[in-house]
């Protein structure tokens, strides 16, 4: 038994690697598990000894027409920022990566900018542009916000599957005389899209979710869900926050998977 | 997005023009605000090509 002397120093490091992971995780973890003991916590305000277990937050929740137009104005926009957002990411990165365009760093950090900004500023920019054109603040106006900000992913997870694209295949199609509408949509879209699907999880996630780019752009009986969450949060702040907080968890966790059942798997075993 | 005590810049700026109805102000926040993201965004593209220069003579 020399393994054990042999193996002591380097489980001193092991023993730091997992106590840091464990911590990390329970960093990342620990206040959605707050957020369920607030959830379910039957007290009109949020304390934190729960003193027992309710579901009356999640019944205010699910029976305030506030809420509810919201998270249904939330998921329908994020779903038609989903769909504009990889029809439009996906087009750029092929030309980005295909195009031989004179400017290329140019335009590829031009599409990227609404990472690198606040976007604070985005909403903030986007609210006086519409007010200066005169459009007012119209659905399609924060269809259009949220999808300024989303195409970047759709950019940089489709760009990342272009960079190992084998494009020998698309010319042997090419050579077998299909023509290069079909070369497109039966070689290289659907090998292009784990990635341009991986960036729509982003999209739709970064859509349902958008609050700074929102907030502005929004009007009074039209409001998000996080916009909604916020300015509830101002006034009160009572459990049904929390049940939305774990609704909104719950679905984009859903969205997701189902997103990854759907296409995910299907696209990989198709490849 | 900052508790009650601690205001951040962003915050500051929703305030300015949601609460206080200031939106010039919030504008040249926002000016400040960009520039700073800006310098921090060139600064670590120079740091970066900077470190991966040296590694490439290596």
């Amino acid at each position: 038994m020399s393994a054990p002397t042999n193996r002591k120093p380097f489980d001193g490091g092991r023993a730091a690697y997992l106590v840091l992971n464990a911590a990390l995780l329970a960093f990342l973890l620990a206040p959605i598990a707050i957020v369920l003991v607030f959830a379910l916590n039957p007290t009109p305000y949020i304390s934190f000894p729960p003193v027992g277990i309710s579901l009356r937050w999640f019944a205010k929740f699910f029976s305030s027409a506030e809420f509810m137009n919201a998270l249904w104005l939330s998921l329908w926009i994020a779903a038609v920022v989903l769909v504009l957002s990889i029809v439009i990411g996906a087009a750029c990165a092929l030309a980005l990566a295909r195009g031989n365009l004179p400017s290329r760093g140019f335009l590829t950090a031009f599409f990227m900018s609404p990472l690198m900004l606040p976007a604070i500023l985005t909403g903030l920019a986007l609210f006086q542009a519409y007010l200066l054109a005169g459009i007012g603040r119209p659905v399609w106006g924060l269809i259009l916000a949220h999808t300024l900000v989303a195409v970047p992913y759709v950019i940089r997870t489709t760009l990342a599957v272009l960079h190992n694209f084998d494009r020998r295949i698309e010319e042997a199609a090419a050579v077998l005389g299909a023509s290069p509408v079909r070369v497109f949509f039966e070689v290289t879209l659907p090998l292009i899209r784990p990635g341009v699907f991986a960036g729509g999880v982003f999209a739709f996630i970064v859509s349902f979710d958008q609050f700074p780019v929102s907030l502005f752009l929004v009007v009074p009986k039209g409001e998000t869900l996080p916009v909604v969450l916020f300015n509830y949060m101002k006034f009160d702040l009572d459990g049904a926050i929390a049940a939305a907080s774990m609704v909104s968890i719950l679905l984009a966790l859903a969205v997701v998977l189902v997103l990854e059942r759907l296409i995910g798997l299907k696209a990989y075993v198709k490849l | 997005m900052g508790g009650t005590n601690v205001l951040t810049l962003p915050m500051l700026i929703a305030q300015q023009v949601g609460t206080s109805f200031n939106p010039n102000f919030a504008g040249a926040l926002g000016v400040i605000l960009l520039l700073v993201s800006l310098a921090i965004i060139v600064a670590y593209n120079r740091i970066l090509a900077r470190l991966s220069g040296e590694q490439g003579l290596a």
